[in-house]
């Protein structure tokens, strides 16, 4: 990391010199439009409940300590300069910035840092990343000094410090005299981020937010204004961002090369990093589904090639990798040995491995278990209206049918939804990773760890929906969170990769991805493929945040 | 006054079976607000807040539905209806505050309107049945009134707010004025409003034409009519106050409905022209199970609907002496 600083140091320098770099030009507003899901912006400037439960502003204007990219775990400083894990892990110090004023002239210390913390300890409706949760292992956190935060363990726990580091920090001398943080609406925020808040019109769902022109990053953020606008459909979002209404949109048109980008390609940019993927879980505690050969038949029958164009136009970023390891992840933690592995679509070789498990097909073309019953019609359980993901249920549906496994599609609302997978009720669903993060732990955690699984139907699993759990997993997931050392983390994520291709507990189908559309109508400096200083996460996100403080007019 | 006590008798039970059912549906719904929320963001939400969700919530005890039932009936009748959880913390009465002002001018405007325009234009082409205007007028509201709403307002945002620019794509109104109660902003507001409005008034006189024009038709063959004809009456006179007074009695009770209904707010429009109003937040509220936002929304509709029929009841005993007397 120090060296590509130092490389880039240079390389502008002599970019300088040879008087090729153009100064960046300051002003303009950089406007924000979201559309679907975001319909509705919260009036609560809360920064401590969960995202998307407080206006999006909020990201703006509090910091975290760092900025972790969830995509390859580079790191940002924010209110934080460094950490140092101590004491065999038991000992968390991070040095935070010097010279940081709250926005209402209030120096900011190490104080307010260990305050935040206790204050979401204090109040576990606030804990909304669960670091204060018994499997967490964090016991205590405090200021030591000015500048200096000590978060001190009972037991190793490394892969905390991304959810610690993205925890907003809040000023103590405001927060300590408020009664009840839960519904108080923080309508006067102080924050020390880069903008500050002006005004907001629920009935227009538009918020505004102004430069804060004594923002510790000096010279940043190179826009004056922030215009946030929410409108309740995709198809108003692209228009406004075709019309050159707004310059950002997180906006998920069915084809959006052809409806976005190809509509100017100078102008209309896209940048969709795969974050996530498509799942099909399958209901490791009912029969058959608990036959490792039966589902890794179903993998192998499942076209997924025609998923990604049919359900995606080619937008999702392909096909799942069989361990589910993210694209931007697997050069660093993807075993060399199971680079090439691919669970090709191949109705021949799912019929073979269903043959050899005693499973047959019947005159009829229906398909029997061991025993010679005819295997009953199984739901497909994706989300009501979700177009992308009942498109490949439909796919999946026709492509069980070649195995002779009849299956009908299953689709709730929401909360329903939700509901049948968390309680383990479902037999198939299409679903996404419950974890993200700056590593395949965080995806593997939450998606094996028993803690978060079901011991039996009907009980609540709360990230693990394939409600599949293996010692060999858990043993490695606890071995990576004692180890700051990422050599041992390798050999363990390697470890899970190669149970998760011997026994297909999930069956991966695409890719997922976040959704920038970018229009460098007015403004550039977005992230790309080639500058990927974030995720292209939405502005509510400490990742949007980066984004308001790299562009610039043109 | 019989009549009256009946109609309010009526009212009152009406009222309470409708209260009971609006506690007792949402809650047969599976699932509960916090995984609602985990849904809506797919995947953005760490699924570890779900505890902190429920805590904030308050739906990590579980409490008696009887005492639940109570204490629901106790907020109806205080009217403070909660915090909404779908918009946590702002308190129902506040989201409702923002919307139903808008959902009022917008949806109670056009529906008066299209009323008007519906009774209007159902008048004349039954009068004039065999006009050539009347034969142009008829299929095309037909056709208007059948298209389907969503394509059509989709086909007139596109066309007259991003192609054309005559009018802005969404909001409504310009963030350029300044705040509080001015000529500007008024000329902003009804400016942002005419091209949703339009949408609402062009498909739905159809519907008010038809209904009008059949009505009248059929009075129009009465006896009466025909002798006011012979008496020598001027043909205005017996088109609007012999056959049009007699006739607008149906179509009247529809109104009445409407008009209840207009609190419900039209959902469609406010999507398509991202327009504030209650329908969105019903829809939102209902999506994410989220019980005090959706119960004060389902009452408003509920009395609005039931008062705007007991108003019409009352209307009709007035203008219909048979209703009063109970006569054939």
């Amino acid at each position: 990391m120090k060296k590509l600083a130092l490389l880039v140091l240079v390389f502008s320098l002599i970019f300088v010199i040879l008087g090729l770099g153009e100064p960046i030009k300051y002003g303009g507003t950089l406007r924000f439009i979201g559309g679907g899901g975001w319909a509705q912006f919260p009036d609560s400037m809360n920064p401590l409940l969960p995202e998307g439960g407080f206006s999006p502003v909020v990201a703006e204007i509090y910091e975290v300590l760092f900025y972790v990219n969830p995509l390859n775990g580079n790191i940002t400083d924010l209110l934080g300069t460094s950490y140092e894990w101590k004491n065999n892990n038991l000992e968390l110090d991070i040095n935070t910035r010097e010279g940081v004023k709250w926005s209402d002239g209030t120096p900011f210390t190490a104080r307010d840092v260990a305050f935040t913390f206790n204050y979401i300890k204090k109040y576990p409706a606030l804990d909304q990343l669960a670091v204060w949760s018994s499997t967490s292992g964090l016991e205590s956190v405090e200021a030591n000094g000015d500048n200096i935060v000590v978060f001190k363990f009972s037991k190793p726990n490394t892969p905390l410090f991304y959810y610690l580091s993205n925890i907003p920090i809040i000023p103590e001398h405001i927060w300590s005299t408020i009664k009840n943080p839960v519904t108080f609406k923080n309508e006067n925020p102080v924050g020390t981020g880069p903008f500050l808040f002006k005004s907001s019109s629920p009935q227009n769902n538009v918020i505004l937010a102004v430069k804060n022109p004594d923002y510790w990053r000096k010279g940043r953020p190179y826009v004056d204004k922030l215009e946030i606008r929410a409108v309740k459909s995709n198809t108003t979002s692209l228009l406004m961002l075709l019309r050159h209404d707004a310059d950002w949109g997180d906006c998920t048109p069915a084809d959006p090369k052809k409806l976005w980008v190809d509509k100017d390609p100078e102008l209309n940019k896209m940048w969709w990093p795969v974050n996530n993927a498509n799942i099909l879980y399958l209901n490791t505690q009912k029969t058959p589904f608990d036959i490792p050969e039966f589902r890794k038949a179903v993998a192998l029958a499942i076209d997924k090639e025609s998923l990604v164009e049919k359900a995606y136009h080619g937008s999702c970023g392909g096909v799942a990798h069989p361990t589910g390891i993210i694209p931007s992840q697997q050069n660093e933690w993807l075993d060399p040995l199971l680079k090439d592995v691919n669970l090709r679509y191949s109705p021949q070789k799912a019929q073979e491995l269903l043959t050899s498990i005693g499973f047959k097909k019947n005159s009829r073309g229906e398909l029997m278990d061991s025993d010679g019953k005819v295997l009953p019609t199984y739901k497909i359980l994706v989300g009501a209206g979700w177009t992308d993901y009942i498109t490949m249920a439909q796919i999946i549906s026709k492509n069980l049918e070649n195995l002779g496994i009849k299956t009908v599609i299953d689709q709730e609302a929401g909360s329903t939804y939700m509901s049948s997978i968390m309680s383990g009720t479902y037999d198939m669903a299409i679903c996404w990773w419950a974890g993200e993060g700056p590593s395949p732990y965080y995806y593997y955690y939450q998606g094996f760890y028993p803690p978060f699984s079901g011991s039996k139907i009907g009980e609540t699993s709360l990230s693990d929906y394939a409600r599949y759990t293996n010692p060999i997993i858990t043993a490695a997931l606890e071995t990576f969170s004692k180890t700051s050392d990422i050599h041992l983390q390798k050999q363990a994520i390697y470890a899970i990769e190669r149970i998760i291709v011997e026994d297909t507990p999930l069956v991966f189908l695409t890719n997922r991805t976040h959704f920038g559309c970018f229009s460098e109508a007015y403004l550039v400096g977005w992230p790309s493929d080639s500058n990927p200083y974030c995720a292209a996460e939405v502005i509510d996100s400490p990742g949007g945040a980066m984004i308001t403080v790299n562009v610039h007019l043109k | 006054m019989k009549y009256v006590l009946k109609r309010i008798t009526f009212f009152i039970v009406t009222a309470w079976v409708a209260l009971t059912i609006n506690f007792i549906l949402p809650r047969m719904m599976p699932g509960n607000p916090a995984q609602a929320m985990i849904a809506k963001f797919h995947g953005r939400l760490n699924p570890q807040a779900i505890h902190a969700l429920k805590i904030a919530f308050g739906i990590d005890v579980q409490k008696n539905l009887l005492l639940q039932y109570i204490d629901y009936i106790k907020r109806i009748l205080t009217g403070d209806f909660g915090i909404s959880l779908s918009f946590f913390p702002s308190p129902v009465n506040q989201i409702l505050s923002y919307a139903i002002p808008w959902t009022l001018g917008l949806v109670g405007v056009s529906t008066v309107i299209a009323f008007s325009i519906g009774t209007l234009l159902g008048i004349r082409t039954a009068w004039r049945r065999e006009s050539t205007s009347s034969g142009i007028i008829i299929p095309i509201f037909l056709f208007l009134n059948s298209m389907p709403y969503f394509w059509f307002a989709l086909l007139i945002s596109y066309l007259f707010a991003f192609k054309l620019k005559w009018f802005p794509l969404v909001g409504a109104y310009s963030l350029n004025i300044p705040k509080g109660f001015n000529l500007a902003r008024i000329a902003s507001i009804l400016y942002h409003a005419i091209l949703p409005a339009c949408t609402i008034i062009i498909t739905a006189t159809g519907g008010w034409l038809l209904t009008m024009r059949n009505n009248m038709i059929s009075v129009l063959s009465d006896d009466y009519v025909a002798f006011a004809q012979a008496k020598g009456l001027p043909d205005k006179v017996i088109e609007y106050k012999y056959a049009a007074r007699n006739a607008i009695l149906p179509s009247f009770t529809g109104f009445a409905m409407a008009l209840g209904f207009v609190i419900s707010g039209a959902l469609l429009t406010e999507i398509v022209f991202s327009y504030p109003g209650i329908g969105y937040i019903l829809y939102q509220s209902v999506l994410n199970l989220d019980y005090p936002l959706m119960q004060a929304i389902f009452l408003f509709i509920m009395i609005a609907v039931l008062t705007a029929n007991f108003i019409a009841d009352l209307f009709y005993a007035l203008l219909d002496p048979r209703v009063r007397t109970g006569a054939e």
